[in-house]
């Protein structure tokens, strides 16, 4: 009829309406189920806690943008992967890291895990977990010195600097010396910034759960493992095994990072399983007194095969036609 | 029993037009009648430019067996028969245009009225409905004869009436169900008898009670005649999720419902039915609903061909601020490049929305969602990437041609990715594939 609103129509494929999801409302949802952990270790740990998460942030930020610049694609800084990435790497860090160490570390993971991949999406491990890999066979000493502001190292007092799953490896004498299971759970320990209080972790999964973000299938198969091993090997110390590592923030929040999981309900629950099979096989018997990351780094590596054997039977295939 | 689907959603309903009653609108100046308005071959033109025509006259007769008749909806005369925009396809298609004289003379169309339909037998019932151009009117046009004439060997045991009406936005079969109620209840008793069904359920959405009330009160006075109100979910009124949802029987992978027993048809086809056995009235107007951004929302009885230019200046809407054309429901429906397009037969709706611009997609970030709605249970995340990267090989593991387009995995998408035309895509490509190597 007239030709302006003729040229004027938008023609896409159907469906026509969506739910206005987005990568970046769904990195917002992280950041903000973040946030109560992070409150968390300003309290535990004091003013220097912001300050690490704030290095992080800003240079797994810049470092995402300089790539974007070198490689000539637009800006994907808004998606607030990049950010993401540098506030969970911040959060398994100690306190007292050099901040250029700490910075170092937010630019390995962004550019070598991530941005030489292609970007988000194309990955194969988790960047902020090979940022803190990286970390931590170069700078090995720096990594477990986890000495803290007042409270958590007289509560250890004599082995200040080590976390509880460093004192049952390394000085198992002194495990009198580790809080008991509520002060755990609560956060007042020895650890790195955002891993010490599971508490505050599981509100904020809650929250993500909650806007639909993610479902608990990695962190239940995960921690249950765990769990369960544990309660066989170690059943005295199960309560530290269980709330005074990384396990909360890595089965959370690194296991479920959807590009370097499996898709899959079913695949979800093996690499959940196998995530908590490699990390008690660290603790108990590798040289490291807590394996979460190395775990699900490695599982990470095999996400394509479990995709592989765990493609979902489809509606009406099995059934014969009569 | 309470059995069920996977995956799903919830989309916002914007059922705002159900508030209106059926209300026909004025004759148009002119009709544009696809020759494919229905599955299969397309009609042949049994007029020629010039011919007067009167309303309910045959103008293109079936080609075929999979083919179905088309009929003038106005009186006057053919102007011509030329390519048209379609609106299922974007294509110039041909068809026939009638200026309409303004008159609405009407023909006794020849077609037989069998009041006493149960004492005729299928094939004289089917060839009736074929020539009065009866097809599915839900939207997929697939011609109703077709599906009353099963082959033999495949028994029937259900005629399952869908009144799901699911897409949001979409009301016309809800106010059908309310002002029409006794016409659908005699396409199902014809359907019933064609089929040699022993029962019928009439499946309708919780959220439309005044309809689940009519309906009750119209299967009280007929045998065998159950109305099941189903949870309110996208694609709910799917064929396959709906006979899993009403009967518990998985329709097999490439199969049709007739596979389990069942024969699914939309309550305004039945409607249609009944019009063309009981009365002799073929199938030239349908209740369209027509909504979205705009003021003046409706269901309207819409002659067949009207142009949608044409129906906007009828309905003195302003449109001036709509950006997106959209015929159907916006969950599986068509945007529409022109305002210069006919409706057709399986024309349930026109959503007419403001709509921001476009998007951009994004990498796939594997997060799931869609796998989580998925209602054929399909991995549609492993489809889209395969697709863009033109692994074919790959894409033909997961599955496309079991895909039903129902858009949930692209509605939930965090990356905006167009999933449900690189399907279509991975269809095509798979389907020509298997027609070269047979």
């Amino acid at each position: 009829m007239n030709e302006r609103s003729v040229a004027q129509l938008i023609v896409e494929p159907s469906p026509h309406v969506t739910a206005g999801n987005s990568v970046r409302g769904m990195m917002r949802d992280v950041l903000v189920a973040l946030v109560p952990a992070g409150a968390g270790s300003l309290f535990f740990f004091g003013w220097r806690a912001g300050l690490v998460v704030a290095v992080c942030g800003a240079a797994a930020v810049l470092a995402e943008r300089i790539c974007n610049l070198l490689r000539r694609r637009q800006s994907t800084v808004g998606d607030l992967s990049a950010l993401v990435t540098g506030v969970l790497l911040a959060f398994t860090l100690p306190v007292g890291i050099p901040l250029w160490m700490a910075a170092l570390g937010a630019a390995v993971g962004v550019v070598f895990a991530k941005q030489l991949f292609g970007g988000l999406g194309f990955n194969i491990w988790n960047p902020a977990l090979v940022g803190r890999a990286f970390l931590q066979i170069s700078f090995q000493q720096q990594l477990s010195r986890f000495a803290v502001d007042g409270v958590a190292s007289t509560s250890v007092s004599g082995v200040s600097g080590a976390t509880p799953l460093g004192i049952l490896k390394h000085f198992p004498e002194q495990a009198a010396a580790i809080p008991p299971a509520p002060v755990l759970a609560f956060g007042w320990h020895g650890s790195s910034l955002g891993e010490s209080s599971e508490i505050l972790l599981v509100l904020g999964f809650l929250y993500l759960m909650a806007r639909r973000q993610v479902m608990p299938l990695i962190p239940l198969a995960f921690i249950g493992t765990v769990v369960a091993v544990t309660a066989v090997v170690a059943p005295a110390h199960l309560g530290v095994y269980l709330l005074s590592g990384g396990l909360f923030l890595g089965a959370l929040y690194m296991a479920t990072d959807p590009v370097t999981s499996p898709v899959s309900p079913r695949g979800k629950l093996l690499f959940g399983v196998g995530c908590g099979l490699l990390t008690v096989l660290i603790r108990f018997w590798g040289a490291y007194p807590e394996g979460v990351c190395f775990s699900i780094l490695i599982m990470n590596t095999l996400v394509p095969l479990i995709d592989r054997v765990t493609v979902r039977k489809p509606f009406g295939v099995g059934r014969r036609a009569s | 029993m309470t059995a069920s689907f996977r995956g799903g959603i919830h989309p916002r309903s914007e059922k705002r037009a159900r508030l209106y009653r059926l209300e026909p609108v004025q004759t148009p100046p002119r009709v544009v009648l696809h020759l494919a308005q229905h599955a299969g071959a397309a009609a042949e033109p049994v007029v020629k430019p010039g011919d007067q025509v009167l309303r309910g006259q045959q103008v293109a007769k079936p080609s075929g067996f999979i083919s179905s008749a088309v009929h003038a909806s106005v009186s006057g005369t053919v102007k011509a028969i030329e390519p048209w925009p379609h609106p299922a396809t974007g294509e110039r298609l041909p068809a026939i245009v009638i200026e309409s004289d303004g008159a609405n003379r009407t023909v006794d169309a020849g077609v037989p009225k069998y009041r006493d339909y149960y004492r005729h037998d299928r094939a004289a019932i089917i060839a009736v409905l074929q020539e009065a151009g009866v097809v599915g009117l839900g939207g997929a046009m697939f011609p109703t004869h077709v599906k009353l004439g099963p082959p033999a060997g495949k028994e029937v045991d259900v005629l399952l009436v869908n009144g799901c009406e699911c897409e949001p936005f979409l009301t016309c079969d809800d106010k059908l169900m309310q002002e029409d109620t006794a016409a659908i209840f005699d396409g199902i008793r014809i359907a019933m008898h064609v089929l040699d069904a022993g029962r019928a359920v009439v499946a309708v959405e919780e959220n439309k009670p005044e309809a689940i009330d009519r309906m009750r009160a119209g299967a009280a006075k007929v045998a065998n005649v159950e109305v099941r109100p189903v949870p309110v979910r996208y694609p709910q009124g799917a064929e396959k999720q709906l006979i899993a949802q009403v009967l518990g029987r998985e329709v097999p992978s490439g199969g049709l419902p007739i596979d389990v027993g069942v024969v699914v048809h939309n309550v305004a086809t039945l409607a249609a039915v009944s019009r063309a056995i009981m009365h002799g009235i073929p199938l030239t107007e349908r209740a369209v609903t027509i909504t979205g951004d705009i003021q003046r929302h409706g269901n309207f009885i819409v002659p067949m061909g009207t142009v949608l230019s044409d129906l906007v200046k009828i309905l003195n809407m302003d449109t001036a601020a709509i950006r997106r054309v959209v015929f159907g429901g916006p969950m599986m429906g068509v945007a529409q490049g022109t305002w210069d397009v006919p409706t057709v037969k399986g024309t349930s709706g026109i959503v007419l929305l403001r709509a921001e611009e476009p998007v951009p997609s994004g990498p796939c970030v594997r997060c799931g969602k869609c796998v989580m709605v998925c209602p054929m249970g399909l991995m549609p995340n492993f489809l889209s990437v395969y697709v863009e990267r033109e692994r074919w090989d790959d894409a033909a593991r997961f599955r496309p041609l079991d895909c039903i387009e129902c858009g949930c995995c692209a509605y939930v998408c965090v990356s905006r990715r167009p999933i449900v035309a690189q399907v279509r895509r991975a269809k095509a490509i798979l389907r020509a594939r298997k027609t070269k190597t047979t």
